[in-house]
């Protein structure tokens, strides 16, 4: 395998998707090529069932005698003074059939009523429950979601029901002229038999920015809400007053940012719309761990003396009495005093108080040490699969931790985990540990007792065990051989799966170096940058690997220089940054990122 | 590409019997119609179901797309087949169907469920009876339309790049930008996500 053959490989492609024909050759060509290279291959198969599909809903060849007659008695009805064909164009104007029925009905009202209230219409219900939509979404949202997908449902929800409540108020005082469909798509007049024109109401505000705040792990019982015990997988919103008794940690998305407080800890969420994130701490500690935030987006902590604000980071704030102080675990934050006009900075590894932000010291101890650990637990958080909730019993004397990342020791745990298998440890006060397999189930909760919990000498189950609760397999074995290109890539996406971060960074190490000229190669080192940036926060190596990809070029070019960009931004590299978002919005003017990257550009001249 | 689609074979023309039938149709002569109706139906239907998501919204357009035929038909002259020459006014409708379709689900989408694209059920459904895997649905509820259009129009309707640009409004090279960018994002979407994992392929399926 070579470049050259390669590009043999797409140009042969290309040809195919324009539907152009291949020789014989070129077709073995092909086959022999993509045995060699699933990703290839697996392209090529996608393709098909692509085209499979689209073309795989197709009727019959003989017509449909209750459709043609329909037809023709349309036909004959509207042959009238209005001209034979009136209904025609007035069903096209109105983008729906010309024979009235209950679906035509519920379409034409999907289509025409407020915004807010469609999403329930969107949902396969009739045009009567076009009435309740925000019902209609919670059913709809409940427990196959991912976690994003919960959050972003329970905001459309939110705005869905706002939009509404305003609609609602504001459409018995405003009758005043509104478009109609008719108004805004033709020319031709409805005719006579056709329904009136629906009314559409001016949009309603906006509030769809609002993010509701999801409560990802606590002690049940253990957390107040404006005075209420709130549960894993509720959600709170702008306004609401915390307090955790024990350790217990909140989630935003879009983007993604885990708030964990520690026991003891009272804060408020003072903002929470539109990607403005506020926590007002006021009691305790909290780390919070963020995504890179988009321009226009922050994220800050607010105490009695002072604010520090992120731009994609993790970092501590800890109120104990009148001492103030903020750490930087990683990137970089601005430190503001209650009064001073100006702000700090402040970079990994230091810390400094609110009472003096200009005097900085490393960060260290318990404060250090403690913000590490949650800021693992987050991560649990970050991805898009379907969320289940677990439950863990009390395990006195036993450190659990799942896939490898530890969990506080607090009693009773209520957590969200990705659906799927995870790795559970449990470690006794002598150091013997047992590993299981749990099976996040987005549909029940998984709940774990004492009994599954216990601790025994050795890694490796007994056999007989149940089938949800077995073995974690060992890590991926050194082959006796130099493994195939499809043996590292199953070995990286099953540690991917497995959430074994560094298992899966060191399965593309081993690809990029096995084979390095191969497409799978280029692709691994993509992945393997991605990997380094949001998984294992090491910007500097992913930066490496962005460029090393870059360099040779490759489909994912577009979002290879995206990463670039966040992992200098990550590392405070202004300058970098913005010559490497110029490089970005001048190669891929039409990617989707393009409008917050110009906006990135111009926040960063004005500094 | 072995399973792409062509388009249904022409019947051998018979240009003045089509003449004829086309003139009848314009005379509003019911058995005209009928026989026009019933010999096009099969053959809208597929266009309209191929360029539509739901199957709902394709029954209308086959409908609107028909009665367009009849309305039209003073205007054929029997210069080509009549199979050929209603095509033109069939893909047309169902396009600017397709378009304000999606216009109005997009608008739905922004705001009441911004995790789906299309929000259409009935689309998920045909698309899981195809038993296409999960992550391809997705790319195939998130591909733009008008590069759908292209797809359907080329492989799917069996359209040249030319006859496509035609019936789309666009220039060849325009076309073929959209097939190629279709595919591009597919070679993308699976570098990035996997798509090929054993693992994967059984959890969409």
């Amino acid at each position: 395998m070579n470049d050259a053959a390669y590009l043999r490989w797409q140009a042969i492609v290309e040809r195919e998707t324009l539907g152009e024909p291949i020789s014989s050759d070129e077709r073995e060509f092909r086959g022999d090529f993509e045995a060699e290279h699933p990703e290839c291959a697996a392209e090529t198969e996608a393709w098909s069932a692509l085209l499979g599909a689209l073309g795989g809903d197709m009727p019959e060849a003989e017509a449909d005698d209750d459709l043609a007659a329909k037809i023709l008695a349309a036909a004959r009805s509207t042959s009238t003074s209005a001209g034979p064909f009136a209904s025609a164009r007035d069903a096209a104007t109105t983008s729906a059939g010309p024979f009235a029925s209950a679906r035509d009905t519920a379409t034409t009202s999907a289509d025409h009523v407020p915004r807010a209230s469609i999403s329930s219409a969107t949902s396969g219900t009739n045009a009567t429950s076009t009435t309740s939509p925000p019902l209609a979404s919670v059913h709809a949202l409940a427990p196959r979601r991912p976690i994003a997908a919960i959050v972003g449902g329970l905001a459309a929800i939110t705005a869905a029901a706002a939009a509404l409540a305003l609609w609602w108020s504001g459409a018995a005082e405003d009758e005043g002229p509104r478009p109609t469909i008719a108004d805004a798509d033709s020319t031709t007049p409805p005719a006579a038999h056709t329904a009136p024109p629906v009314k559409i109401p001016d949009a309603p505000t906006p509030l769809a920015e609002v993010e509701p705040v999801i409560v990802a792990m606590a002690s049940p019982g253990r957390l107040q809400v404006d005075g209420v015990a709130l549960g894993v997988g509720m959600s709170l919103g702008e306004g609401a007053t915390i307090q955790a008794d024990d350790g217990a940690c909140l989630v935003f998305r879009g983007p993604f940012a885990a708030v964990c407080l520690g026991a003891g800890a009272e804060a408020r969420i003072t903002g929470a719309r539109g990607g403005v994130r506020e926590v007002a701490l006021t009691r305790g500690r909290l780390v919070a761990t963020l995504d890179p935030v988009g321009p226009g987006q922050s994220f800050t902590v607010t105490t009695s003396a002072g604010g520090a604000r992120a731009i994609g980071t993790i970092f501590a704030v800890e109120v104990a009495g009148p001492t103030i102080d903020v750490g930087v675990v990683e990137g970089k934050i601005e430190v503001r005093k209650a009064g001073d006009a100006g702000a700090h900075p402040l970079i990994a590894g230091e810390r400094t108080t609110m009472a003096d932000p200009a005097v900085t010291s490393p960060l260290g101890g318990d404060l250090s040490t403690w913000s590490k650990g949650q800021a693992e637990i987050s991560a649990l958080w970050k991805g898009d699969a379907d969320a289940a909730h677990l439950s863990i019993g009390e395990a006195k004397g036993l450190a659990l931790a799942i896939d490898g990342v530890a969990l506080p020791a607090q009693g009773e745990l209520e957590l969200l985990i990705a659906a799927g298998p995870h790795a559970l440890t449990s470690r006794g006060a002598r150091g013997e540990a047992r590993t299981r397999t749990i099976v996040g189930d987005p549909a029940a909760p998984t709940r774990l007792g004492r009994a599954e919990l216990g601790a025994r000498a050795g890694s490796r189950p007994s056999a007989g065990e149940p089938p949800s609760v077995g073995s974690i397999p060992p890590s991926t074995p050194a082959p006796p051989e130099k493994p195939s290109i499809d043996e590292l890539r199953r070995a990286a996406a099953d540690a991917r799966g497995d959430r074994r971060w560094q298992d899966a960074a060191a399965a593309y190490r081993s690809l990029v170096d096995a084979y390095p000229s191969t497409p799978e190669a280029d692709n691994a080192r993509y992945q393997l940058a991605d990997l380094l940036r949001v998984r294992l926060g090491r910007p500097d190596a992913a930066l490496e690997q962005f460029d090393a990809y870059l360099a040779r070029g490759g489909p994912l070019a577009a979002e290879a220089r995206v990463g670039k960009i966040r992992c200098l931004q990550a590392l405070g590299r202004s300058d970098d940054e913005a010559a490497a978002i110029a490089e970005y919005l001048d190669r891929h003017p039409d990617h989707i990122e393009v409008d917050k990257f110009r906006k990135r550009a111009r926040e960063l001249a004005g500094r | 590409m072995d399973k792409v689609k062509t388009r249904e074979p022409i019947r051998a023309p018979d240009v003045e019997g089509d003449r004829k039938l086309m003139e009848l149709v314009a005379a509003e002569d019911p058995r005209a119609q009928s026989t026009l109706v019933h010999r096009l139906l099969g053959r809208v239907q597929r266009a309209t179901r191929a360029l539509l998501r739901e199957r709902a919204d394709a029954e209308d357009a086959a409908q609107v797309a028909l009665l367009e035929v009849l309305r039209s038909a003073g205007s054929f002259r029997g210069e080509g087949t009549i199979e050929s020459w209603s095509d033109r006014i069939v893909i047309r409708t169902a396009l600017r169907l397709a378009r304000r379709r999606v216009t109005s689900h997009g608008r739905i989408d922004d705001r009441a469920e911004p995790d789906r694209i299309a929000g259409d059920d009935e689309a998920d459904a045909s698309l899981a009876r195809a038993d296409l895997p999960r992550d391809l649905q997705e790319y195939l509820r998130a591909l733009p339309e008008a590069r759908r259009e292209a797809l359907v129009l080329r492989h799917v309707l069996g359209y040249s790049v030319a006859e496509v640009a035609e019936l789309t409004g666009v220039s060849p090279n325009t076309v073929k930008d959209r097939l190629l960018a279709a595919r591009e994002e597919l070679r993308r979407m699976i570098r990035r996500d996997h798509l090929i994992h054993p693992r994967a392929a059984r959890k969409t399926a």
